[in-house]
């Protein structure tokens, strides 16, 4: 993963001057850098860092002030090495590391560590003072429940570690941590609990994450676009969330949970397509309760991606299937509208894009602006103007609507693209287009897996036992939580 | 993937031709008039009534006539269908048809075989109910608006399923059911008659819907059919105590005589039943089962007394029995086996049916009838006795 592969052929010097010139030379005489420079014993001694990514309170306190006390003591230390070994048993810091050459003093530097030089010695002390500003935790945004945990993941992955660690006290939960992203150097950490997750799984993770060769690392979705399956699909291969609580039960699942430094949504894989209608509550409420609203928000799914085109088929191709009245009333609405049914639709489904684009995109301040140009402008007025019939803004305001009842925004993407495609199928053959393309879109899931775990699972290939907590939920006590996750579908591959 | 492709590129193919159409380019076919043509011999004349849908939105005030009713002559209906394009404005859409209406003078001609053309035809449906113009065409029958009711279309079927409710004159045949019964044996055809109650007063269709006693469409007994031709009427009572012998009706009401006024009963639940009985020559054996409850009396009786209600229940079979004699009698007049006893004893006596269907109908015309009926009163209302004048 290191670029620079000729700094690790390349000792420190024993000079602490000469160490400090060539580290100023590398990161361009870099304001930040600051240097602290004491003497000890007679011989130099520099505590080197960068600003705003240490923790200061600690370096003045458990650093400075001690090797400064020691200096006052005046201990006749007989060698280098014995000044060293001294220094690093007063330092009350909790991680110390030795490094011998550039390429790792140069990345820990950068890491938020302090570093200590000290004359004649070819090692050079690493302490771990690493303290990234970040945000508190606050409540989750994109993924709301009712009644459940309030928390959510921040930027900080030691953050987001320890609300995970929280939740699962067990001596299973294990975590690796790595560095992706050849210029950002972004800590990933992958959680799994052994003897839950496939172990093969966890592996093809990691040689995936290994494989990975782009500049930077942001957000979850540049591992997410880097190591998926399938790179053609609109259908998201992984899940990312923002809840802890949502990553202890995938954990405890089975999944495997790749956490990323710099944002608060965490990825789990492998993913089946029913997790994207499962919401945490749906575990926090009465179970009878949970399940119907499971079946609303398939139904919600289903209804956001074939309204559409549902209305325009019936309309275009198959007007004998529209009861008489409604037809009539249908008619008569549709009498004085300019445009062919298929442009009527066509402007209101990007009507309403551009409006929730506009929706996520604008200043806060302007927001009841936007609603009021929205409902009005777009809904009442350009029906009484005759550009388009009511029945198309109650078509597209219905499918609208129900995108917004599922827990996780990935899949509501998909049905937004698959919509589009489905709108057009529709004008151009009616109802045996959106057949063919359903069907096009069923092969296609079947076709479809998330590190090797089919996606339609556990629909295709069918099992009984995880039928408890698939499309309906059973009594949390007769779940078997080890038969819901995806990696038995691999182990009985 | 490519292959999917490639796939989904010949499957679009394969249905040809789009049948696109925008809805403001369409003529919705409600109802058809189906009379016998002046010009044509042996053609028809066809009226289509097709809404005019600006005129029934649900906003806007109406300020016309919701239906237009477009008039075509043509050898067959599917030539009159093509040739009405000479005056009707939009691309026609049958698959909303829901009434026809055939004159009884096209009936008592002979329908043939004028509903192929909707079995063979691959838009139309067959569900539509279908109605005889009784003295009058279908042309007059489909041309008038009534104030309640938003077109003609709508008050011919709605007037005959309200009158089904109340007490079962008419009933709602729909076409596959007249070809069915058409081409079944042993059992004739009956539909249900329509005509205007008046003649419309002014030219103007909208001084109707101003007037207060308007020209409106009224349900007219049961047309009785030999084979395709219409050869007479059941009337009023007859037309209902069809419907009962047929098992076909929802409610109707019974008065009965008492103390020189009348007593009213209400049928709750009714069931017919038809036997063709065997002994030596057929006998037509009809069992009539129904449950009525008393909602009028104009005279005093003592309804707490259950041998007053058993006496009751007395009059009223005896009523029932003598008014569907009467009306089997008027089939048989006709020699026309409306009721189906034929094909019950195609049934039951296979052999017997075989060698006598050709003379079936006189037959029929001349067997002996027994009618059983079971009535029972299950309520008399929210008062016992009727209350007493002092």
């Amino acid at each position: 993963m290191s670029g620079e592969n000729h700094n690790h052929i390349i000792p420190l010097s024993e000079n602490v001057e000469e160490n400090i010139e060539k580290l100023e030379m590398a990161l361009g005489k870099s304001d930040d850098l600051s240097i602290r420079r004491l003497n000890v014993s007679a011989k130099n001694v520099a505590i080197i860092h960068i600003e705003g990514i240490v923790d200061d309170q600690s370096i003045n306190e458990n650093v400075i002030s001690p090797i400064i006390q020691l200096n006052k003591e005046n201990h006749p230390f007989k060698s280098t090495k014995e000044l060293a070994d001294k220094i690093v048993q007063i330092l009350s810091v909790a991680s110390i590391e030795f490094i011998f050459n550039w390429s790792d003093l140069l990345e820990n530097i950068l890491a938020g560590d302090t570093v200590i030089l000290v004359d004649d010695s070819p090692k050079a002390i690493t302490l771990g003072t690493k303290k990234i500003q970040s945000r508190s935790i606050t409540e989750p945004t994109t993924q709301t429940v009712i009644k459940g945990p309030k928390d959510s993941f921040t930027e900080n992955i030691s953050t987001n570690i320890s609300l995970v660690r929280s939740r699962i006290q067990n001596a299973k939960l294990r975590l690796k941590l790595t560095k992706v992203g050849n210029v950002t150097k972004t800590d990933v950490g992958i959680m799994y609990i052994q003897g839950n997750a496939d172990i093969s799984i966890v592996n093809e993770v990691m040689s995936r994450l290994e494989k990975i060769n782009i500049d930077s690392i942001l957000e979850a979705n540049y591992i997410e676009e880097a190591v998926r399956d399938n790179r053609k699909t609109l259908f998201p291969l992984m899940q990312s969330s923002e809840r802890p609580d949502v990553v202890a039960a995938n954990l405890l699942e089975g999944k495997i949970a790749i956490i990323i430094q710099g944002t608060p949504f965490v990825l789990i894989l492998p993913v089946l397509l029913i997790q994207f209608f499962q919401s945490p509550e749906d575990y926090y409420e009465n179970n009878a309760f949970s399940s119907f609203l499971r079946l609303i928000r398939i139904g919600s799914f289903l209804l956001n991606m074939y309204a559409s085109a549902v209305y325009l088929a019936l309309i275009t191709h198959h007007q004998g299937l529209i009861p008489t009245t409604l037809m009539v009333t249908l008619m008569a609405q549709r009498e004085r509208v300019p445009f062919p049914a298929i442009i009527e639709l066509l402007l209101m489904e990007l009507a309403f894009e551009v409006l929730r684009e506009a929706g996520v995109r604008m200043p806060r301040a302007i927001g009841p602006a936007v609603s009021i140009v929205g409902a009005l402008i777009l809904g009442q007025a350009a029906v009484e103007a005759g550009f388009v019939s009511a029945a198309i803004v109650i078509i597209v305001a219905t499918s609208a609507i129900n995108s917004f009842t599922l827990p996780n925004t990935n899949i509501v993407n998909t049905a937004r693209g698959l919509r589009f495609l489905l709108i057009f199928s529709s004008a151009f053959i009616g109802f045996y287009g959106i057949l063919l393309l359903t069907l096009c879109i069923l092969v296609h899931l079947c076709s479809l897996r998330s590190f090797g775990v089919p996606y339609v699972a556990p629909f295709a290939p069918f099992r009984m036992g995880a039928q408890k907590d698939s499309l309906i939920r059973f009594p949390i006590t007769s779940i078997n939580m080890n038969d819901t996750e995806g990696n038995k579908e691999t182990k009985t591959k | 993937m490519k292959k999917l492709v490639t796939l989904l590129f010949i499957l679009m193919l394969i249905p040809g031709c789009s049948n696109y159409r925008e809805l403001n380019q369409l003529g919705l076919v409600i109802a058809m008039g189906i009379d016998v043509s002046k010009n044509i011999e042996n053609g028809y004349r066809v009226t289509f009534q097709v809404i005019n849908p600006s005129q029934l939105s649900p906003t806007g005030a109406t300020t016309g006539i919701p239906v237009s009713n477009y008039t075509a002559e043509g050898e067959t209906l599917v030539d009159a269908y093509r040739r009405a394009s000479i005056i009707i404005p939009r691309d026609n859409d049958v698959t909303h048809l829901s009434l026809i209406v055939i004159s009884e003078e096209l009936a008592r001609k002979g329908t043939n075989l004028i509903f192929d053309a909707f079995e063979r035809g691959k838009q139309a449906k067959t569900t539509f109910p279908v109605f005889i113009a009784r003295g009058t065409s279908a042309e007059n029958v489909l041309g008038v608006v009534e104030p309640l009711e938003s077109n003609p279309t709508k008050s011919v079927r709605s007037t005959s399923e309200n009158n089904q409710k109340y007490y079962g004159i008419s009933k709602t045949i729909p076409s596959h059911e007249v070809i069915a019964t058409l081409s079944s044996e042993g059992k004739d055809l009956l539909l249900p008659g329509i005509k205007l109650n008046k003649k419309l007063t002014s030219k103007n269709q909208t001084d109707n819907l101003n007037n207060i006693k308007p020209s409106v469409i009224e349900v007219s007994g049961l047309a009785i059919f030999k084979k395709d031709k219409l050869v007479g009427w059941f009337d009023g009572e007859n037309a209902r105590n069809a419907n009962l012998i047929l098992s076909e009706l929802d409610s109707t009401s019974f008065s009965i005589p008492c103390e020189k006024k009348y007593m009213t009963l209400i049928t709750k639940r009714s069931k017919g039943n038809i036997k063709t009985l065997l002994k030596r020559f057929p006998t037509l054996q009809v069992n009539i089962a129904l449950n009525t409850e008393i909602s009028e009396v104009n005279c005093n009786k003592d309804l707490t007394d259950t041998k007053v209600l058993t006496d009751i229940e007395n009059d009223l079979e005896k009523e029932i029995i003598r008014q569907v004699q009467r009306t089997i009698q008027i089939s048989q007049g006709t020699g026309t086996d409306v009721f189906g006893f034929g094909s019950s004893l195609s049934k039951e006596n296979p052999r017997y049916w075989k060698k006598h269907k050709k003379e079936w109908n006189t037959i029929f015309s001349k067997a002996k009838v027994e009618v059983k009926v079971k009535a029972s009163i299950n309520d008399s209302g929210l008062v016992t006795d009727p209350y007493e004048p002092k």
